[in-house]
């Protein structure tokens, strides 16, 4: 038997096309049916154009495209021998705005896609989150606006900020905007002290273990309980195997895990497949997205990935009793909040005004001939943006977005990440939740 | 005598739409839901105040201005995606909270939103099939992206049934009492429809026979949705439009005309390359391709993100994007328009053919006489 489930409440729309035997799913197609094309838009027009062009490739992640962009940018005069020594200015000002939308997009998701969901899962009511109803959920709706307008001082509007130039940032901010940029943090800070977290940041920073974290009565605590009543902690597990290739806190290098066992990794060896797509040859395919695979295999991106790989003690302490399940990815991407607060408050401290925010370089990208990788962790995990220029002109762009590595399609053989962890499931309510349960956008993963 | 006339005109239509039933199943009233968070009846009527000047009205209106954001319950609302990023969605319900203007999103009663609205899955797209029917000729429908048409409609299908998006938005057209295309997407085909337009994606105007409002803007601003949907509940007719079908209380005015740095334009100093001593003082942005003197929106006054900021603001040029077909006819992005505007396309876009030709005409006169203020000035203004 098959059955076909709309996917909604993610950005986009998405069909799961369900295959059962005995009440159990022995089989998944994830099926994204929207197409814009913007990588063959991309080909012609000049070089420095690709910096409006890709913010639009996602409403939600717009300021992750462009810093990925920029990085790709500056990989090509890099390999024209020309280096452009951005300035730790301009460093930490591209790091705030991303980081403004990653912290956005986790509030966003846990209270607008989660917890409505999760509510209907169970048919009880816990919280004062319902949308457009109750208090909670108007003040999670302020708390992502507020770390945005952060943001938006550094970037001028959020989504599709264009701040960035070769050498910099084009924002300038004095004293003033950095004490606005300030309270807006503090005012994020305090919903999640209060609401979701339930204690002080600094505190909950600190909790190494998933039985301290449930000692409160926050938001997340309660989320947490109740998953783990409705046996979330056991579904919802794929491969346990992650990747990450961005910058992130300490971690500089790309860096592979499998199980809890870390390997360094290499971009080289990251490529796409067109298997089950529209795009392949063999006329069989049933979705506009592609798959993207390390050395053939499938691995999972995302907040659970940066985390067990900077081994962070709370999630490794919830994936030694859950893995890589449902829970795991909740407590890893509302963890990740609290971290990129901190790591907001430590940049803003730290912007040197005086500094010049861009270092022209010494010619603009009119003749340039070259090719460059960008590579940004964004919200959803890993984003990779591969640029080959000739004088000036685009010839090639190659997007490859986190949600591919997630949710791509396999084979009955060898499932993707997302497939693996729907495989077994016995309702389409829990499938579509653990589908969810990796942050779901569908603009992104098809472009 | 007009404006009394007007005045109790507007004040008959608020009181028959009052007596429309309320479509919130709370029944909660917006005056207690700003209360709730925290906002008092001062700063709303404040609020009433700012959007009846922003949509060009007397003071005295502002009353009916607030009536009228209470009323905005009683009026359905049907927002459908089409090929787009969900920038729009993104930048209006949820960038601009809990102030009035989202709240008074929330307060609509929005029947049907892909990522908002409480059902999901089929249940959803039953809501969606019952509310065009039970709404039939009553609903306001929003549309967000291009559409991808004719023999590439295959490119977006939606629903159960595997519908076109085309065949989609042409059946909710229809049906609708008032249409509003938001953002550049659906007013005029947006980044999907930039050469080559490879899924040859249309603006709404291009799918329906229907009047549409284009609310253009990548994304465009809260103000500028919210004031639409308070003019229609207001007036009940479409509001004043220009050549391309955009209201005039927000497109009436060119970015450069409010521009906070058009100081520096009209004293000639000029940002000449990123980076720069002028960049650091804030110089005009005309030479590193601001093309704000090309773009009809209120940006400059208005800003993004609850008037936090703006891309000038920032130091980057205005990149045009409330215009038709801007991707190809304002690029590259980072030198200014100036003479190569008359070797640009103009053939097949907006409203009709007249209104390009009459926008073209426009344009080019500002071209001639922004391109000669620019170079006249590199001459005045010495090396320093």
């Amino acid at each position: 038997m098959t059955t076909k489930e709309i996917i909604q409440r993610i950005e986009g729309e998405a069909t799961l096309e369900l295959d059962w035997e005995k009440n159990k799913i022995t089989y998944a197609k994830i099926k994204f049916l929207n197409y814009r094309a913007i990588e063959d838009i991309l080909v012609g027009k000049h070089l420095l154009d690709s910096l409006m062009i890709t913010p639009r490739v996602c409403g939600i992640c717009s300021h992750s495209h462009v810093n990925a962009t920029i990085l790709a940018i500056e990989d090509c005069y890099r390999n024209v021998g020309i280096d452009l020594k951005i300035g730790k200015k301009a460093h930490y000002i591209r790091e705030l705005v991303l980081n403004a939308e990653k912290i956005q997009n986790h509030i966003k998701w846990f209270y607008f896609l989660i917890l409505p969901e999760f509510f209907k899962i169970s048919g009880k009511k816990l919280t004062q989150t319902e949308p457009f109803k109750d208090r909670e959920w108007f003040e999670a709706q302020k708390a992502l606006s507020d770390i945005l307008k952060m943001g938006a001082i550094f970037s001028g509007q959020w989504p599709h900020g264009s701040f960035v130039m070769p050498g910099g940032v084009t924002s300038d901010p004095l004293e003033s905007d950095i004490i606005n940029a300030k309270n807006f943090l503090t005012l994020t800070k305090e919903f999640c002290e209060e609401r979701l977290y339930g204690r002080d940041i600094e505190e909950f920073l600190e909790i190494e273990t998933v039985n301290d974290l449930l000692k409160f009565d926050s938001t997340l605590d309660m989320a947490v309980t109740h998953l783990r009543e409705l046996e979330f902690n056991k579904i919802g597990k794929s491969y346990d195997r992650f990747i990450s290739f961005g910058k992130y806190g300490k971690i500089n290098e790309p860096y592979k895990a499998i199980k809890t066992r870390i390997f360094k990794a290499d971009e080289k060896f990251v490529s796409e497949s067109l298997e089950n797509s529209f795009f392949d040859k063999t006329n069989k395919g049933y979705t506009y997205s592609k798959s993207a695979v390390y050395k053939g295999d499938f691995y999972e991106v995302g907040p659970l990935a940066r985390l067990m790989i900077s081994k962070d003690k709370l999630v490794k302490d919830c994936h030694r009793r859950c893995a890589d399940s449902v829970v795991s990815r909740i407590i890893a991407r509302v963890k990740e909040i609290a971290i990129l607060l901190k790591r907001c408050e430590y940049l803003l401290q730290n912007i040197d005004i005086k500094e010049k925010s861009l270092k022209t370089p010494k010619f603009m990208p009119k003749n340039i001939s070259s090719n460059g990788v960008g590579i940004v962790e964004a919200a959803r995990g890993t984003l990779i943006h591969k640029v080959t220029v000739e004088e000036g002109k685009i010839q090639k762009f190659e997007i490859i977005p986190p949600t591919v590595w997630n949710l791509g399609n396999g084979s009955p053989k060898n499932p993707s990440i997302a497939q693996k962890a729907i495989i077994g499931l016995d309702s389409i309510k829990k499938a579509d939740f653990v589908f969810k349960s990796f942050d779901i956008c569908s603009v992104c993963t098809t472009q | 005598m007009e404006q009394d006339e007007l005045y109790l005109s507007l004040s008959e239509r608020l009181g028959k739409l009052s007596k429309f039933p309320k479509m919130r199943d709370d029944g909660k009233s917006i005056s207690k839901l700003l209360e709730e968070n925290g906002i008092s009846r001062r700063d709303f009527m404040k609020w009433a105040a700012a959007m009846t000047a922003m949509l060009s009205l007397p003071a005295s209106f502002s009353p009916l201005m607030a009536k009228a954001a209470e009323l905005t319950d009683r009026l359905p609302v049907i927002w459908l995606h089409m090929a787009e990023c969900t920038g729009c969605s993104e930048s209006l319900l949820r960038s601009d909270a809990p102030t009035i203007d989202s709240l008074i999103f929330d307060y609509i009663s929005l029947e049907y939103h892909e990522t908002l609205m409480a059902a999901a899955g089929w249940q959803a797209e039953q809501t969606l099939e019952e509310s065009i029917k039970k709404y039939k000729g009553r609903y306001i429908l929003m549309v967000e992206g291009g559409i991808p048409s004719d023999d590439s409609s295959f490119y977006l299908t939606v629903g159960p049934h595997g519908q076109t998006g085309e065949s989609h938005a042409k059946e909710a057209s229809d049906n609708a009492l008032a249409i509003f295309a938001i953002g550049t997407c659906s007013s005029f085909g947006g980044v999907q429809a930039a050469a080559p337009n490879p899924t040859n994606a249309q603006p709404l105007h291009k799918v329906t026979n229907k009047p549409v409002i284009n609310v253009p803007g990548c994304p465009p601003s809260e103000k500028n949705i919210v004031g639409n949907v308070l003019h229609y509940i207001l007036f009940g007719t479409l509001p004043a439009l220009d050549a391309y079908n955009r209201p005039k209380w927000a497109y009436g005015k060119r970015i450069h005309d409010q521009c906070e740095r058009r100081g520096h334009f009209d004293a000639g100093e000029f940002v000449q390359e990123f980076g720069d001593e002028g960049a650091k003082k804030g110089y005009c942005l005309y030479k590193v391709g601001c093309k704000g003197p090309y773009t009809f929106n209120n940006c400059s006054r208005e800003r993004f993100n609850q008037h936090t900021s703006w891309p000038v603001q920032v130091g980057h040029g205005c990149i045009g994007c409330s215009e038709p077909d801007f991707w190809d006819k304002m690029g590259p992005f980072e030198s200014p328009l100036a003479d190569r505007l008359y070797h640009s396309v103009f053939s097949g876009l907006g409203a009709d053919a007249t209104a390009d030709k009459i926008g073209a005409t426009i344009l080019t006169v500002t071209a001639v006489g922004i391109a000669a203020h620019a170079a006249i000035s590199v001459i005045k203004k010495p090396k320093e």
